[in-house]
């Protein structure tokens, strides 16, 4: 049995929405000026564009914190992580087929609200999204404010990954946070297919599994 | 523009309108050469008015003697200038000829060794000695059958102001490369390990520019010293960042636009530029009477104005952001492998999945 619930805000969807656009100017206007496969996204100044996105992807992200503090903690709140490691270890068990995970979402519609609303997964998917943005936001202003205190700590630690300094390495683990951000993306768009949440993003409303506990 | 009188007096100089200090700030403003250019007459006046001859010894280690050739090719002033325009007074004598320079000088032999006492015996607080060249182990260079730390640890006795010219002098350099057999070192180490308590001033490049030579000499005559950053080296000259500050392939790197290969127009960076992580003033002050310098001709930046070099930026053709530490893998290709392997796990998951369906309908 099924019930259909408004499962995402308007602001929550545009939050989503705008972070995807965004991220994709960044992604784009980054690998080009990293002259990354060829990558020729704007004739005009990338590094600006890419800044200025930089930072409008920054409040973003922290606008979508605010929400998941204020109204999605329950869900998404840092107590969850380790019921979603757990999660996510049963998935992988599952995945080389040892057992089966079963779905634990569903909505109570007698109380109106869900027993269960997310993937368990899906928690440390924000927050590794989260770290990863803040990292990449970090990395990428100090490199371009020349913030000298980051790029003096990078350059404390800059020998054991064999770079030339503090910026060297700031800007290797840059990339490397872009390809960590990209391979967490392809998973979380995959995810939302195989878990079919992805008209929920745009339409804000599901049907969902009734559940009464 | 403010037209800079400097009257010499008493003790030392008096620039009006133009302080001791501001007198660096002047020349980091408009760049070095355009300093010299424009205020070329002011300096030499000032300098004129110095009554006393300056002495200098140039001591040459492990180099090439590039760096007494790029001396040797400076321009506004040149040599010539430098040698017949700034004279002690009406006598016609040099400000500062170097009383001792192997490379330059006729003399040979113990003529040469004794042109040493000339410089040691002069004035002091006017004795500049100017090494050229790291500093070997002992055994590795005798001149005049003394090890050449003898000839250092000597002179650096008696000077009054120690400017190393080139990155050999100032770090080590070229010999001091990987697995450096001679244990080459920059001088202001080498008085270090043996306790000689002097501030070395570090004019690192390869070869060393010959305009922060002038300036710096000229700046130490005007009793000016300049101030310096942790390696040493004056911020007028070395206190900016080449990438962000100078370089006019800048634009180009702003816009994702790269050379690939020696030749194309675009930015350095893929070629390996290390300009993004050298404090340097190339762009601005130019080589060769100020016509070129190694990114305008095509090549990349190989970070000779740094400490460290060259082993620090070897490969010279590797882009900056290269960690050649993890297990030989650079951020490209770890994280190139990382989404590689995402992929596959989607794809093998998306396989089950499809067919794990159909058998459940199969069912």
């Amino acid at each position: 049995m099924e019930v259909e619930v408004y499962r995402h805000s308007i602001f929550y969807r545009i939050c989503h929405w705008s972070i995807v656009v965004t991220g994709f100017i960044l992604a784009f206007t980054g690998m080009q000026m990293g002259g990354l496969y060829g990558i020729k996204f704007l004739e005009g100044q990338t590094l600006a564009t890419h800044i200025t996105v930089s930072l409008v992807f920054g409040c973003l992200w922290f606008l979508m914190l605010y929400y998941i503090i204020a109204r999605e903690w329950k869900w998404f709140g840092l107590g969850r992580i380790p019921y979603s490691i757990r999660f996510l270890t049963a998935e992988t068990k599952a995945w080389f087929g040892k057992g089966h995970v079963k779905d634990p979402r569903g909505y109570n519609p007698d109380r109106k609200e869900y027993v269960e609303k997310i993937i368990p997964t899906e928690v440390i998917v924000w927050w590794v999204y989260f770290v990863l943005a803040l990292f990449m936001g970090v990395t990428g202003l100090a490199m371009y404010y020349r913030i000298q205190p980051l790029i003096d700590f990078a350059a404390s630690i800059a020998p054991v990954f064999g770079a030339y300094d503090g910026y060297a390495l700031l800007r290797a683990a840059h990339l490397f946070g872009m390809y960590l951000f990209a391979m967490v993306m392809f998973m979380h768009v995959y995810a939302v297919i195989i878990f079919d949440v992805l008209p929920s993003m745009i339409t804000g409303r599901r049907r969902e599994r009734v559940l009464r506990e | 523009m403010v037209i800079v009188v400097i009257i010499i007096g008493g003790d030392g100089v008096e620039l009006c309108k133009l302080s001791r200090r501001s007198f660096m700030k002047a020349i980091a403003a408009m760049g070095a050469t355009a300093f010299l250019t424009t205020y070329k007459s002011e300096i030499v006046e000032a300098l004129s008015e110095v009554k006393d001859y300056w002495h200098i010894c140039w001591l040459n280690g492990a180099d090439c003697g590039g760096c007494t050739i790029s001396f040797a090719q400076a321009a506004d002033p040149d040599l010539v200038e430098i040698l017949t325009s700034i004279t002690v007074g009406n006598s016609g004598l040099p400000i500062a000829l170097p009383d001792y320079m192997e490379i330059i000088h006729p003399a040979s032999g113990t003529l040469a060794e004794g042109l040493k006492n000339r410089w040691k015996s002069g004035s002091a607080g006017k004795r500049i000695m100017v090494v050229e060249g790291s500093v070997q182990n002992p055994g590795f260079l005798k001149i005049g059958g003394k090890d050449f730390r003898e000839h250092v640890k000597d002179a650096a006795q008696y000077a009054d102001a120690v400017i190393a010219f080139g990155a050999c002098a100032c770090y080590g350099g070229i010999p001091s490369g990987k697995p450096n057999p001679t244990r080459a070192r920059g001088v202001q180490q080498f008085f270090n390990e043996e306790g000689i308590n002097k501030t070395v001033i570090n004019l690192p490049c390869c070869p060393g520019h010959p305009d922060h030579l002038v300036l710096t000499l000229a700046s130490v005559m005007l009793g000016v010293i300049p101030e310096l950053d942790a390696y040493g080296r004056p911020k007028v000259f070395f206190g900016k960042n080449m990438h962000d500050e100078l370089c006019p392939y800048r634009p180009y790197y702003d816009r994702g636009i790269f050379a690939t290969k020696p030749g194309e127009e675009g930015c350095r960076y893929k070629l390996g530029c290390k300009g993004p992580i050298v404090h340097t003033d190339c762009p601005l002050r130019k080589w060769n009477n100020h016509v070129s310098y190694c990114v305008e001709v095509g090549a990349p930046c190989i970070g000779c104005a740094e400490p460290g070099f060259p082993d620090r930026f070897s490969p010279f053709y590797k882009e900056v952001s290269a960690l050649p530490g993890v297990l030989g893998a650079d951020a490209t290709s770890i994280g190139e492998g990382l989404l590689a392997a995402t992929a596959a796990g989607i794809a093998i998951h998306a396989v089950k999945h499809v067919a794990s369906g159909e058998k459940r309908e199969e069912e």
